[in-house]
Parts: C-alpha cells; structure tokens; sequence
C-alpha cells in the first residue's frame, strides 16, 4: 500500500504508533486501515501522509490540501507521541483514531461596500449575487462580480419608509427570470418583488412589487419561503407566524382593503381632492418609495409565541414543517400541512432568540439569543431541551450554518465580530474577526457619522450570511463586508 | 609444667637482674630510693622463708588477707585458676616459684595503691615478705613482659569459671585446721584474726585528737586543742614566734614539704607517696602510681581458639510475640462485660466530700459565679495629680488654690489639693480617710447596681444570611444595545411601551425618539421644539399606544401611528380627539365647569401635519413640568412642575381634556409624583417627605418620614405597599408603609446624588441610577405574608455610562416583561442591559 511505503521510510529507528486515520468529508477520504506511523510525526506530516494517499499519479504538482486532525475531539497540535503522552499515560498499543478534515483559514476579507443605511437581511442563496435589505427601506440585488464597483445595484423600494427588517429569495437558484424576492418591514408587511431579469444591465423600473402581505400587526422579524416560493412564512414581533400561499397566477383584485392612508378624521375627502392621492407623513413616504403590490391575507396563522417572533427556518429535510424562535425563550415546530403547532420547547423566559438556522445533515437547530449564548436544539422528538449552549460576548442577532458540514457555523455579534464556531469545541470560536481590526478597503473620505438621513453608524452587525465559501455581514456601520471563509 | 618452669625462671631472672636498677616508676623522693637499693637483694632471699604470716605489717588490707587464705587454698586445691584476682599473683610469684603464670597488672583496687607506698616504708624497718605486685612487676623485663603475654594469651581461659568453679577463696573454708578440743578425733578450723581496714585512709588514721571534723578555730582561745581517747585534754603544742617559724623553714630543708596537720596544730612532714600523689595530681595524671593507662587487650571472645561460633541465641521467635494474648483478652473481656451490664460505670463520679469552707478566711479567692453577685465598680486608678510629688503644673496656683477653697465640696474639680512633697516620708496622714472610706461604703450600699451583661455577639452572625446573586437569575448583567442619539446631547428620560418593543427617549436636544428595543434602530422621532423634553411616558393600555412628553411649558400627546396596526392606531385617535369632539373644552381649562387655578392650563389641537406624524394633543401648562405619571387605566396623568406654585401637581384627563389642580396649596415643592398602583391613592414627595393621599375621599393617608434631605427621585412597588425613595444626598430608603412611616432600610451605597429608582413591573427587582455613573441592581421580595419583611439582596453594579459635567445615568426604566432594563445617561446614550 502506497500509505506504507510513505511512512516507512521515516520509520527507522524511532517508535511508532498505531493510527487509524478517518474522515467524514468523503471526497478525502482514504483507505481504512492501522497505519504505524512514527510517533514524531505532527500534523505536517500527517497532512503529506493524506496528499500523497489521495494525489494520483496525474496530479503530482497539485497543491497539497493541508489537513487538521482532531483526536477525541481535541485538534492535534503537538507530536502524536506528545498526545499520547499526555492523554493515554505513554500507552503506546493501543489504536489511536484520528479524525482529519480540510484546514480552516482565518476568514479574509475581500471587499466591502457601503450601502446608505443600516443592513438588516442578508442572502447569499443565489450564487453571485448578494441581496440586501436595508432600514432605508429598500431591498438591493448586487452582483459579487460588481461588488466594489460603485454601480447603483438594482435597487427595489419598499412603499413606505419605516425600514426593511429582513429579505430572502422566494424563487429557487435555478428560476433566472422573473425572480422574486421578499423583504419584511417594519410596517408591518411581507413585500414580494418580482425582477423580471437579473442582468444588471436591465432597467431597474422593470422589476416592481407583485404581492404585499397583511395580517401582522407588528414589524416583520422574519420571512422565508418553500415550496419553490409558492409558500411564503413570515413571523412578526406579534408573535404570530403566517402562511401565505400564493397563487399560480397574478390576481386581479386585492383580497384586503388597504391600510389606512391617514388616521385623521374627516380626511379622506380631502385625500380625493388631492390629485396624487397619496397624503406626505414625513418620515413615513416622502422619499423615492414603491407602490403596494396586490394586498393578500394569510391563509393560516399560527399562534403560540408569547411576544416577538424572533427566526423563522423553514425545515430543510421536511418540507411542510417550519420551525420558529421567540422572545418567550421557545422554539416552536409548526407542520404546515395539518396547521398546527407540531413541537414546543421552552426554554428559559428570557432567553430572546433573535436569529436560528438548521443543520441540514443533522437537522438540528442553532439560536442565538440577546442573553450572549448560541443554543443548540435538538429536533428529534425525545431528546432534551437545548443539547449545547455555547457563551458568546455579546448577542447574537444572526447565524447561519454551514450549507454541508453538521457541526460549524457562523455567527455575528452585536459587538461587531464575525465568529465561526465549530459545535465540538464550543469553549472559543474557531476564529472570530472584525470589520474593525480591519482597514477599511477603499475608503477615501472620511468616516461616517450618521448616515444620510440622520441615523448613527456603530460598529454592531445585525446580518449574515454564509455559504461554505464566502461571508457576507453587515450591520449599524451601513457597510456590506464579505469575507473569504470555508468550514466544514 | 615444665614450659611454665622455664617461665618462672626467666621471669626470677629478670627480676634480679632488675633489682640494682632504679625502679622506672620510683616515687621521686630521693631518700626513698635510695633506702630501697641496699635491701632488695635480701628480699629475694627472705622471699621462701616468709611464707606465712602476712601480719607482720600492722595494716593488713583485705587483699593480703586474701592472700594469706589463697595459700590455704592452694595448698587444697591446686588448681585454683590463677585468674581469679590481680591481688593475688603478687604472692604465687613469690611463694611458688613454678605458679608463676599471670600477669600480675591484670587487677587494680584502692588499697593497692596504700599497699605500694607502704612497703616503701617498711623497707626501711625489715623485710616483708609480701612484696607488692607493683615492685615485683617493675622488675620485669621486656622479654619477660612479652613472655608472660604470650603465655597468657596462649592459655585458654577456663570455661569453668562462673558455673561450678570457685570463684574467690573466701566462700571456702580459709585458716588453719586444728584438732578439735572438746571432740575427739575432729578438726575445727581456726581463723586468723582479722582486722576491719575500713577502706578509708581517715577513719584508719591514727588520730589522738577526738574532736572530729570540726573547725579548729573553735579552740582558738583555749589553751587545749582537743582530747584524746581517754578524755584528756591535748594541750597547744608549742609555737615558736613568725621568726622562729621562718627560721626553722630556712633551716630545716624539708620544711617546704611540710604542711600544717589542722587538728593537731603542728607540721607534719608529707610521706613520700603524699608528694608523689601531689606531684601526680599536678601533672593531671591518675593519682595512682600503678595504674596502666595503656592496659593490654584481654581477648576474651576474639582470637584464636575463642571464637565464638554460634550465636547467642538461635531460638526462633516464640509464639506469643505473634499470638494476641489469650489471657489478656480474656481480662479485657471481663472488664467489657462489666461495662455491659452496668457493673463499671466509666466516668463515674467520685463520692463527693462535703465542701468544708473555711468561713472566716480572708484570702483574696475569686467570688464564685452567681446571678446575684455583683462586684462593686472599682475605684479609678490614682492620676498623676494624686502623687506626693506631682510636676508642677499640677500644683494650684495661688488662684486655683484660692477658688478651690472657696468653692463649695460639691463644686470642686477635685476633692484634694495637689501637693508636693519632696520625700514620701515627708507626707502627712490624709484627713479625708475616713470621711473617704466612709462614703464610698455609703455609695455601694445605698447605689442599686445592675449587672451589665456584656454580649458577646459575632460579628459574622449579625450578617443577614442573603441568597447568592447567582441564584436570583436573571437579572440584568452587561449592556447589549445602544441607542444611539446623533450629537452628544444629555438624554434625560426613557420609556419603554408596555409592550415592551419599542423605547421612547428624550434628550435635551428637544426631540423625543423612538427606538427598537431589540436592535437599536430610531424608527421614529418627534422634534418637539420646545428645549429640552423633561420626561416621557408610555401609557400603561396596551391596547392604545400614547406617550406623554414634557417640555418648557408644555405637555404634548404623541402617538407612534405609523409603527402600531391600524386598529392600536385608530383607537389612539378616537380617545386622544374625543375631547376636542365636545366643543367646550378644546382649547379651555377644565371639563364643563371652572377650575379654580387651572385657567393658565389649555389643551391644543396641533397643526395638521403634525398630527399626522403623531403629536395629538398639546397641553399648555404653567412652569415646567418635571415628571409624567400615568394611572394605571391609562387615560389620567399627572404632571409635575417645581416652579409652577400651587399649580405645580396637575392631573390631566385624556378623554376629557380635563385638567384638575388637586391641591389647593401644595404642601411644598413637590418633586415627584406617582399613582397608586391599584387604589385611588396618589404619592406626592416634597423634598423631604412622601405624602399619600386618597383622591377619592380626598384626605391625607400618610406621611412617610424619608430622612433624606432632597428626594430626587420615588417608585412605588407593583404591590402597592412598597415605595423606594431616592434622594440627592446619596441615600435609598425603602419603606414599608406596613412597618410605619419610617424606612425599613436606608441604604447608602452610591457615591453621588441618585437619579432613579425603579421597580420592575413583574420581576422582585428593582434599579437605581446615580451620578456617579452606576446603576445598581437589586433583589426585591415582597412577600404577601405580613409576618416576613422584604428581602433585599444587592446583585450587580452596572457600569458604562461615563459620567459628564458632573452627571451620569439619568433616568432607568424596567422592561415591563424581561429582566432587561434601559438606562439613559448624560453621556448622550441609551443603553439596554441584558440578562
């Protein structure tokens, strides 16, 4: 075996140890088998050990993948005779199994971009595109090719100004006209856009808002959808989670009677002498906002949170299940099918979970919370409350799992770092990095204050995303940052 | 025999040969020696012939006795083994020419040494046939020496000796064998006689003097110096004058060896062996002159032939040093037993004997412990003015003497004159004794005395015994969020909704925004433009969404329309307009009918758009209002203004847009105000105290005793019977209005004036913020029982603020479901701390 005669040459005179070397990531995986390797050995020449096993003939001048090898849940630093030592008293006979999976780098960061306002959702679900929602009330597709360029992005306004709280792609990565996009907002309704192309050259005025989903009566906290974005989920700070399906075919008529445009008496005659029909609330729509789209009510709601829904995530191994976070501490399983709540884990009432994803190899559920921790949550049915909580410096307002990988995870804090976790070493984040430390990429002028319209710029983040390759974060600092990290 | 002959001859010719020449070991004295040169030849000859009697020398020590016997002895028996004594060997040498075997240095006692300086004399009158040892050995020669070793280590010693052997000659029968005179035929054994030498030379001395061991000088001035045996007087021997003294030293040349014989007053000239032993002495050495500091080896157990092969006890080790005692346990057993069954009582008493006292004994024994002894308090210790030489500040001036005199008994400083004496002898009695004594047992017999019981408390137990803060979670812990105000303007007050999302401020800057709780974004703001906003406050009603603001003169209505659904909203508007609806008392002071002393209070609409941004109504009031209060329906509040006069507390009706003056003359400047939870009552701190008075029947209820000197700040308890007060001279009071109107406790821990105080609407905590930059967080249960006081346990303090012209945190407020809270500072931040 190739493995063998690699090691044997290092062998010599000096000890060795029986190794059993494994791996989950099946692409790296080698042989099975007791390799004796010397105990001297580190992880440098393990790591060679495994380029060599895996390289082929063909391939002799690729560059190595460095490898990390974990031993009972420990990351090798030392010698394996160093390990052994200190772990199994000098126990030499016994098999040691090591576990190696790819080497994480320090998240780079590769470029940021300033974006008017606060940023409050972040996806990164459609490949080469970023789309944001701001608290200026819009919602922006920005290509990662033009990423730093200084080309306005399509740019889609919400029809009031109170601010965008969160946006997701209702149409999947494959759909690439007529895409369509939600964001939540702080007045309270779910705006589902429709971008007829994405190609940036296309004019922007094109895309326009298909759809404006009422029934909430609190600020949209969360919104995601399914079922090839026919199904649309949004949680509110009401505590209710809808389910709005929506139709094949754009309707013609509104389902809800409109807001009212003005809660002063007597004014609704005045409101039809003025010829633009809409009154100015300053602060509300006196800017460049959008028109409503058709108004559509829920078509099932669902109750059980005491206080604000916190994340919604809809259930990435059963399709008709959504699982959701609140205020109160709980995590609630709604089977959309039957309409009703499915599972309920309490936990402790000041425990406001503030952002969750899921796993989807193990399908177990990650919160962050505003008490400084991230919970895990186990979804099978008998097991315990929270498997493992993991204290953080500050709370955590958004997190996202590793697309593949079933144990790391990154997450952005209220202080301004971005920390990537990895479950089996909850103690410290496997790295933890801020926008910051940082120089800022290209800034020329000076630095912002507030922002256009009066808001103070800070240092917390509110929004991330992960997926596998690239972090995209941004926050009070009205800055989009994306960082080069891999984790699985 | 024949090998031992030839010894006795070598060692008789090394005697002789030895003889002319001067004994080695010879005493110094010179006359000695030389007496003893001429006769030593006749001494070897006389040596057979004296075979008996050793009594020819008057002082026969026991060894000669012994070995007169050992003659006997041999004679009986042969074999007598030559080792048994060093005294004897002397005489074999010389009484048995072919028993010369031993060496004669093997033995050593006292009267050897006696015994060598006598024959010294001896010599001199005639031969004694028992020449000592000591001589006889000097003699030897070298080779003779070495021969004797030999022949004495070559000899093994007798194994018989000390089991059936004779071990001394005395234990048989010794003397001579004579026929018996009164039985014919038998023998009886005739003795020598036999003198008691008691060992000591002084007891043997010959001494004429009787006296004894007296001091001499006791017959000084008598002519006799002592008596003899028979009881006559020994007279003073005569002494010539020093001269003639000094003459006969100068002319007898051995008067330098001469010492004075105290008991029979006169010199007495020093045997040759007294200088021998004085001389010996000087030089450190043993004042015998035969003993052999350098003794031969006796191999007794080494060498060859005499080794011991076997060890002293092969025995192995017996059984009971491993085997517990049988016998043992059994005795222990019995004792157990008798315990058992009650026979041996352990500790048990000893009969007691009756305590005798001894009832008129004085001593200074300690009085035994009782309840009703009471020892009279001690008199103080004397001062420095009560000494009979005091310096002399201590002594009175002619004034003080003089006003001490004059003075009363009673007046006087001191009841004595401080005088100075320069000698204590020089001190005359003291008059005042008695009087003194006298008095004092008045006062101990007169003066009730109780027993002061001095308790003896530790400390350690005095300390409450308070949970651990770490088991009264949650409470807030670390600031998580800011708010954020553009510039750096101070932010004076803070609330949160009642349902708890979003956080209204006001800052000096004169507008009044509204914040998300969770995230911190401003998501709407109000610029009242009115100076700085005093204070905000929710409305309790949930189901409305109205915040009242204070500015200089004015008290503004605001209501978020735009963020709360329609339904919130529109009930908002109907409650807050229903007042301009009845036309009367839209712009006028009270609802219907006058007010005395609320014309200056006018309601207003304001302008259109503004109240399409939310500002509903606007209130004119008089002064500036400090503090907002809201009932707990909702629709009344109350305002506070310092410099409005008797119109400073005003309570305001929404609905109506009525506004009451409910005191005709305020009774002082009240500071803060504050509705009663749940009854018609209404809390009003002046500076000083806290009033509570029943709207309702209009009476005064209570007046709560603060202590504090300017209260700044007062929250009453969800429970209603609970009021903290806060106060700008650092100090916390809690009151209990079940316990009085006292505070149950005043804490005082903050090191600036406070600011706010707070309860949490659900949760037994409650906050304080002061100047000093810190908000402290307290545990609070109230229990419902009456019997169980309120538990306050400090839990954290909560920096962060940073403190600006002398100002820190200015206002906090409690989520009212979370145990969060939100702090406003001077530092122009809001922060929310989370748990």
């Amino acid at each position: 075996m190739s493995a063998s005669a690699a090691a044997a040459p290092a062998a010599g005179p000096s000890r060795t140890l029986p190794i059993n070397l494994f791996t989950h990531h099946s692409p790296d995986s080698i042989p099975s088998s007791t390799y004796l390797l010397p105990a001297s050995w580190r992880r440098f020449q393990l790591s060679e050990l495994i380029n060599k096993v895996l390289r082929t003939d063909a391939e002799v001048e690729a560059k190595p993948v460095p490898f990390e090898f974990v031993i009972d849940g420990e990351v090798l630093r030392g010698s394996l005779e160093a390990w052994v030592k200190k772990y199994r008293q000098g126990d030499e006979e016994r098999v040691v199994d090591v576990e190696y999976r790819r080497t994480l780098r320090v998240p780079q960061e590769v470029a940021r971009r300033e974006v008017e306002d606060w940023v409050s959702g972040l996806s990164l679900a459609r490949p080469g595109y970023i789309l944001l929602s701001s608290y200026l009330s819009h919602l922006q597709l920005i290509p990662l090719a033009s990423f730093t360029s200084p080309a306005q992005p399509l740019t889609l306004n919400l029809p009031s100004l109170l601010g965008a709280t969160c946006c997701t792609y209702l149409s999947p990565s494959s759909v690439l006209s007529n895409v369509r996009v939600a964001a939540g907002g702080v007045d309270r309704l779910v705006h589902i856009f429709e971008i007829p192309s994405l190609d940036p050259s296309a004019p922007s005025t094109s895309a326009r808002e298909v759809y404006s989903l009422h029934g909430h009566t609190g600020p949209i906290s969360s919104v995601i959808s399914g079922r090839e974005g026919k199904d649309v989920v949004s949680g509110a700070w009401d505590g209710a989670v809808n389910l709005y399906v929506l139709p094949e075919f754009e309707p013609t008529e509104h389902q809800l009677e409109a807001n009212p445009s003005t809660f002063l008496p007597g004014q609704k005659k005045r409101r039809k002498a003025n010829p633009s029909g809409v009154s100015i609330v300053e602060g509300l729509n006196d800017g460049d906002v959008g028109e409503g789209g058709w108004r559509r009510g829920p078509d099932t709601v669902f109750r059980g949170h005491n206080g604000r829904v916190g994340a919604l995530v809809w259930d990435k191994r059963d399709k008709e299940k959504v699982w959701s976070a609140g205020w109160d501490g709980s995590v609630r399983g709604w089977d959309l099918e039957m309409g009703q709540e499915g599972v309920v884990r309490q936990g402790p009432m000041d425990k406001s979970i503030l952002c969750m994803d899921q796993w989807a190899s193990t399908g177990t559920l990650a919160t962050g919370a505003m008490d400084r921790t991230i919970c895990l949550w186990d979804t099978r049915e008998a097991t315990s409350l929270i498997s493992l909580t993991i204290p953080t410096a500050s709370p955590v307002p958004s997190l996202t799992c590793h697309p593949t990988s079933q144990f790391t995870l990154a997450a952005a804090t209220y202080s301004g770092h971005i920390q990537i976790w990895d479950v089996r070493s909850p103690k410290h984040a496997i790295f933890s990095v801020s926008k910051a430390a940082t120089p800022a990429a290209g800034a020329g002028g000076k630095k912002r204050e507030v922002t256009k319209n009066g808001k103070v710029l800070g240092e917390r983040l509110l929004a991330l995303d992960w997926d596998g390759e690239r972090v995209v974060a941004g926050g009070e600092d009205g800055e989009v940052g994306l960082w080069d990290a891999r984790g699985e | 025999m024949a090998p031992r002959a030839v010894q006795a001859e070598s060692s008789r010719a090394a005697q002789r040969k030895a003889v002319p020449r001067p004994a080695p070991t010879a005493a110094p004295a010179v006359n000695g020696s030389k007496k003893r040169a001429a006769p030593a030849p006749v001494e070897e000859e006389e040596e057979d012939e004296g075979l008996m009697n050793g009594d020819q020398t008057l002082e026969m020590s026991d060894d000669e006795v012994a070995e007169g016997e050992e003659e006997d002895g041999n004679e009986d028996d042969e074999d007598f083994p030559e080792l048994d004594s060093g005294s004897s060997d002397g005489d074999d040498e010389e009484e048995d020419d072919d028993e010369e075997e031993d060496g004669s240095e093997s033995g050593y006692n006292s009267s050897d040494i006696e015994r060598m300086y006598e024959d010294g004399d001896e010599d001199e009158e005639e031969e004694s046939p028992a020449t000592t040892p000591s001589s006889s050995r000097e003699d030897l020669t070298i080779d003779e020496k070495l021969s004797r070793m030999i022949a004495k280590n070559s000899v093994k010693p007798d194994e018989a000796i000390g089991t059936d052997g004779k071990i001394s000659a005395a234990k048989t029968g010794k003397g001579r064998v004579v026929p018996s005179k009164y039985v014919e035929g038998s023998y009886r054994r005739e003795y020598e006689e036999y003198e008691a030498g008691y060992g000591s030379e002084s007891s043997t001395e010959d001494n004429p003097n009787t006296v004894g061991n007296i001091p001499m000088e006791w017959y000084d001035d008598l002519p006799h110096i002592g008596y003899d045996v028979n009881g006559r007087k020994i007279f003073r021997p005569v002494k010539g004058d020093e001269l003639d003294k000094f003459l006969a030293n100068v002319e007898d040349p051995s008067a330098w060896t001469s010492v004075e014989d105290k008991l029979l007053q006169k010199q007495v000239q020093l045997t040759d062996r007294e200088l021998d032993i004085i001389r010996r002495l000087e030089r450190a050495e043993n004042p015998d002159k035969d003993f052999n500091p350098y003794q031969d080896t006796i191999e007794w157990f080494t060498g060859k032939g005499n080794e011991r092969v076997m060890p002293l006890s092969a025995a192995p080790e017996p059984k009971r040093r491993f085997v517990p005692s049988k016998w043992e346990h059994k005795k222990v057993m019995k004792i157990v037993k008798a315990i058992r069954e009650g026979r041996i009582i352990p500790n048990k008493p000893t009969a007691q004997k009756p305590a005798v006292y001894a009832i008129w004994s004085e001593s200074d024994q300690p009085h035994q412990e009782h309840a009703m002894y009471m020892p009279a308090p001690q008199l103080p210790p004397p001062r420095t003015a009560e000494s009979y030489n005091p310096p002399e500040e201590y002594v009175f001036t002619e004034e003080e003497r003089k006003e001490w005199e004059e003075a009363e008994k009673e007046d006087r400083k001191t009841d004595f004159m401080p005088a100075k004496y320069d000698a204590l002898r020089h001190v005359p009695g003291y008059r005042n004794l008695v009087q003194e004594r006298f008095e004092r047992c008045l006062d101990l017999y007169l003066a009730p005395r109780t027993r002061r019981v001095k308790l003896n408390i530790d400390p350690e137990s005095l300390i409450p015994k308070l949970p651990s803060p770490r088991e009264l979670r949650p409470f807030p812990l670390a600031s998580v969020v800011q708010y954020r105000h553009p510039g750096s303007t101070r932010v004076r007050c803070v609330s949160v909704s009642p349902s708890g999302e979003w956080v209204a401020s006001g800052s000096e800057d004169g507008v009044v925004r509204l914040w998300d709780l969770g995230n911190g974004r401003e998501v709407w703001k109000w610029d009242l433009r009115g100076g700085a906003v005093q204070s905000v406050d929710w409305s309790p009603n949930a189901e409305e969404a109205v915040l009242v603001a204070l500015v200089e003169g004015k008290v503004v209505v605001l209501s978020p329309l735009w963020l709360v659904p329609p339904a919130v909203a529109a009930a908002t508007m109907e409650h807050t307009n229903a007042g301009f609806a009845s036309s009367a008392a839209t712009t006028k002071a009270g609802a219907g009918k006058e007010v005395k002393g609320v014309e200056a209070v006018k309601w207003a609409r304001p302008g259109e758009s503004d109240r399409e941004r939310g500002v509903l109504v606007t209130i004119e009031v008089p002064g500036t209002p400090k503090q907002v209060a809201w009932h707990r329906k909702g629709d009344y509040f109350s305002t506070v203004a310092v410099d409005a006069a008797n119109k400073s507390v005003l309570i305001h009706q929404l609905s109506k847009h009525a506004t009451q003056s409910p005191f005709r003359k305020t009774p002082g400047q009240v500071q803060r105000i504050q509705f009663h939870p749940h009854k018609p009552w209404f809390f009003a701190a002046t500076q000083r105290y806290v009033r509570l008075y029943d709207l309702a029947g209009q009476t005064l209820v209570r007046t709560l005793q603060t202590g504090a000197r300017w209260i700044s700040s007062m929250d009453v308890h969800p429970g209603g019977d609970n009021v903290v007060v806060g106060s700008y001279d650092k100090k916390l009071g809690w009151f209990d209005m079940d316990l009085g109107n006292k505070p149950y406790k005043t804490l005082r821990y903050h090191t600036k004036a406070l600011r706010s105080v707070a309860f949490h609407p659900t949760l037994p905590l409650f906050a304080s913020a002061s100047d000093d930059g810190t908000i402290h967080i307290f545990h609070a249960t109230v229990y419902s029982d009456l019997m169980q006081n309120p538990l306050i346990v400090p839990l954290k303090i909560l920096r962060g603020h940073r403190v600006t012209e002398g100002l820190g945190v200015l206002e906090v407020r409690w989520h009212p479901q979370k145990p969060w809270l939100i702090s406003s500072g001077a530092d122009g931040e809001v922060r929310l701390w989370c748990s």
